[in-house]
C-alpha cells in the first residue's frame, strides 16, 4: 500500500499541498476580499511594536553579555555547530524539492563536519568547496508553488507568511534536532542566543538606516524569501519589469525630471560660488582690515611724529628763548621802544 | 603682441588641448554600462580604504562625486514617491531631489566607512527588453560569502545611469519606494522631509 519512491511521495505531497492552497485561498477570498500584501498591517505592527520592546528590554541585554563573555572563536564554534545541526533540515527540503545533487552534497557537508568538524564546531567542509545553502520548508512550499499569503508578524518570532512561513516554521521546527534536546534546555537557549546575535548586525542597520523600520523590514523580508524560493534566479529581471512602467516612463517625464535636475544643479552650482565667493570676500575683507589698521596705525604714528616734533620744537623755541633772555638779557622790541622813548 | 600671432606661435599646443578635450568627451559618452558600474565600484573601495582617516566628510565628498556621475538620482528620486510625484509641487520635487540625494551621499560614507580587503568583480551582463541593461557584479569579501550586487541601468542621455541596485535578490528601488510611499501616505509629505534630515545628521554625527 506504501510502495510509493521518493518522487512519486514528493508529488502527492505537492498535490495535496496545492489542493489544500487552493481551498485556503478560496476560502478566503470568499469571505473577504484579501488586500494586496499586509491585510493585517494594523495588528502586525502592534506585534511589531510588541516584539521591539521584548527585544530591546530582554533579547539585546542578554545578547550584549554574551557577545562580551563569549570569545570570537568560540562564538564562531557555536555558530558552526547549530548551523551543522541546521543541515539535516537543508538535506529533508533539497529532497523535497527534487535538488538530488545538492541534497548529495549537503549531506557530505553535514557528515564531514560532523566528524573531522568535531561535531559541527569547525566549518571543514568549505574549504573543500562544500557552500552553506539555505533551504526550508517555507522555501519548499514555494517551490511547490504554493503562494506566500499575508504577510504576518509573529510574536517573539517576528516576519513571516500565512501559507509559506507559519506551516514551513511548524516543519522546520520539527525537522531540526534541537528540537529534541528538551533534556538539554541550555542548547535550546543557546540556539536562540546564538541566532539572535548573529541577527544583530541586520537589526542594527534597518533601526539605523530605516525611514520605516516595520516597512523595510517588511518589504526586505519578502524580497529575500522569493530570492531563496528561486535560487536567486531572474530576480533582477523580474525587479526590473516590476517597475519597468516607471523606470522607463514618457517622455515628457523624462524631460521634466531633466528640467529640474539642470535647475537643482545650476543650484548647487551657485551653492558652490557662493561658498567660494563668501571665503574669497572673507579672505580679502581679512586683507582690508589688516590694511586698513595698518593705514590707520600709520596715520597715528605720523601723527604722533607730528605732534612730538612739534612740542619738542616748541620746547627747544622756549628753552632757547628762555637761556637767551638769561644770557644776552637783549630788551624785548617794546620794552626797547619803551626805553627809547623814554630815554632823552 | 596680437591674438593671431599667440595662436600662431601656440597653434600645436592649442591643437593638442582641443584634441584632449574631445577625447575626454567622447569616452564619457562611449561609457558603457559596465564601465559606469566599475568606476562607481572603484571610486566606493577608494572612499572606502581612507576609512577613518578620511573621517565622514572625506567619504561623503568621494562618495558624492561618485554617485553624481553614475546615478540618475533625479528618476530614482521620483520613483520611491511613486503616484503621489504627481501631487508635490515643484518646489516639493526639487527639496525632495535634494534630500534624497543627500541621504544617498550619507549613507554611503555612513556605512562603506572601512576596508578590510573587499573586492568588486564583474560577472556578466543582460538586456532588458525595453532597452535597459543589467550588470551582474559579486562583492567578495573576505573570509566571508560573496554578496551579489546586480546594476540596473538605463541611458540618459548619452551615457548610461544606474537606477537601481540590486543585493542578494533585495532591490533597493522597490524596498525604498515601498518605505517612502508607505510614509507619505501615512504621515505626509513634511514628515518624510523631517524623517530624511534626522538621518542624515545621525548618519554624520555618527561617524
Amino acid at each position: 500500500m506504501y510502495d510509493l519512491n521518493g518522487r512519486q511521495w514528493w508529488v502527492i505531497g505537492r498535490a495535496v499541498v496545492v489542493l489544500f492552497c487552493f481551498f485556503v485561498v478560496g476560502c478566503a477570498t470568499t469571505e473577504k476580499k484579501v488586500a494586496v500584501e499586509d491585510p493585517y498591517e494594523d495588528f502586525n505592527r502592534r506585534v511589531y511594536t510588541f516584539n521591539q520592546g521584548i527585544d530591546d528590554y530582554i533579547s539585546q541585554p542578554i545578547v550584549m553579555v554574551y557577545d562580551t563573555v563569549t570569545p570570537d572563536l568560540l562564538q564562531q564554534g557555536v555558530g558552526n555547530f547549530f548551523t551543522n545541526l541546521n543541515n539535516v533540515q537543508v538535506v529533508i527540503n533539497d529532497l523535497l524539492q527534487g535538488k538530488i545533487k545538492q541534497g548529495t552534497k549537503d549531506t557530505g557537508r553535514f557528515a564531514i563536519n560532523s566528524t573531522l568538524g568535531v561535531f559541527g564546531l569547525f566549518d571543514v567542509a568549505k574549504h573543500v568547496g562544500l557552500k552553506q545553502n539555505t533551504e526550508d520548508f517555507g522555501q519548499t512550499l514555494g517551490v511547490w508553488g504554493v503562494p506566500a499569503g499575508p504577510y504576518l508578524v509573529l510574536p517573539f518570532l517576528g516576519p513571516s507568511t500565512l501559507f509559506q512561513g507559519v506551516p514551513g516554521a511548524t516543519v522546520d521546527v520539527l525537522s531540526n534536532p534541537v528540537s529534541y534536546a528538551t533534556a538539554l534546555p541550555l542548547v535550546q537557549v543557546l540556539s536562540a542566543v546564538n541566532a539572535r546575535s548573529e541577527a544583530e548586525e541586520s537589526l542594527d542597520f534597518i533601526d539605523k538606516s530605516a525611514l520605516d523600520p516595520y516597512t523595510f523590514t517588511r518589504e526586505a523580508y519578502m524580497q529575500w524569501r522569493q530570492h531563496l524560493i528561486t535560487d536567486g534566479q531572474g530576480a533582477a529581471q523580474a525587479s526590473f519589469d516590476e517597475l519597468e512602467g516607471e523606470i522607463f516612463s514618457e517622455e515628457s517625464e523624462d524631460l521634466e525630471l531633466d528640467a529640474l535636475e539642470s535647475e537643482l544643479n545650476v543650484s548647487v552650482e551657485k551653492a558652490q560660488e557662493l561658498v567660494f565667493s563668501t571665503e574669497r570676500a572673507e579672505f580679502v575683507d581679512d586683507d582690508s582690515e589688516v590694511d586698513r589698521a595698518l593705514d590707520l596705525l600709520e596715520v597715528e604714528l605720523k601723527n604722533s611724529a607730528t605732534e612730538g616734533l612739534a612740542i619738542l620744537e616748541k620746547n627747544n623755541q622756549e628753552e632757547d628763548a628762555n637761556r637767551i633772555d638769561e644770557l644776552v638779557d637783549v630788551p624785548s622790541p617794546v620794552n626797547l621802544d619803551q626805553e627809547l622813548l623814554v630815554s632823552p | 603682441m596680437s591674438v593671431g600671432w599667440v595662436f600662431l606661435r601656440y597653434r600645436y599646443l592649442f591643437l593638442l588641448v582641443l584634441s584632449c578635450w574631445v577625447f575626454s568627451v567622447n569616452a564619457a559618452e562611449d561609457m558603457t554600462a559596465k564601465d559606469v558600474v566599475s568606476t562607481f565600484q572603484l571610486r566606493l573601495i577608494d572612499a572606502m580604504s581612507g576609512g577613518s582617516a578620511l573621517g565622514f566628510d572625506g567619504r561623503y565628498s568621494k562618495v558624492e562625486v561618485a554617485v553624481r556621475e553614475s546615478h540618475h538620482l533625479t528618476k530614482i528620486a521620483r520613483i520611491v514617491v511613486g503616484k503621489q510625484w504627481g501631487k508635490l509641487t515643484k518646489a516639493q520635487k526639487k527639496l525632495l531631489v535634494d534630500r534624497f540625494s543627500q541621504l544617498i551621499f550619507s549613507s554611503y560614507a555612513k556605512f562603506f566607512n572601512e576596508f578590510s580587503g573587499e573586492t568588486f568583480s564583474y560577472v556578466s551582463e543582460e538586456e532588458t527588453r525595453r532597452g535597459g541593461v543589467i550588470v551582474h557584479t559579486l562583492f567578495e569579501i573576505p573570509d566571508d560569502e560573496d554578496v551579489k550586487f546586480d546594476y540596473m541601468m538605463k541611458k540618459k542621455g548619452d551615457s548610461w545611469r544606474i537606477i537601481n541596485i540590486i543585493a542578494n535578490g533585495v532591490s533597493d528601488l522597490a524596498l525604498k519606494r515601498s518605505e517612502y510611499t508607505d510614509v507619505l501616505s501615512r504621515k505626509g509629505f513634511d514628515a518624510l522631509i523631517g524623517l530624511m534630515e534626522q538621518k542624515i545628521v545621525l548618519f554624520s554625527k555618527e561617524s
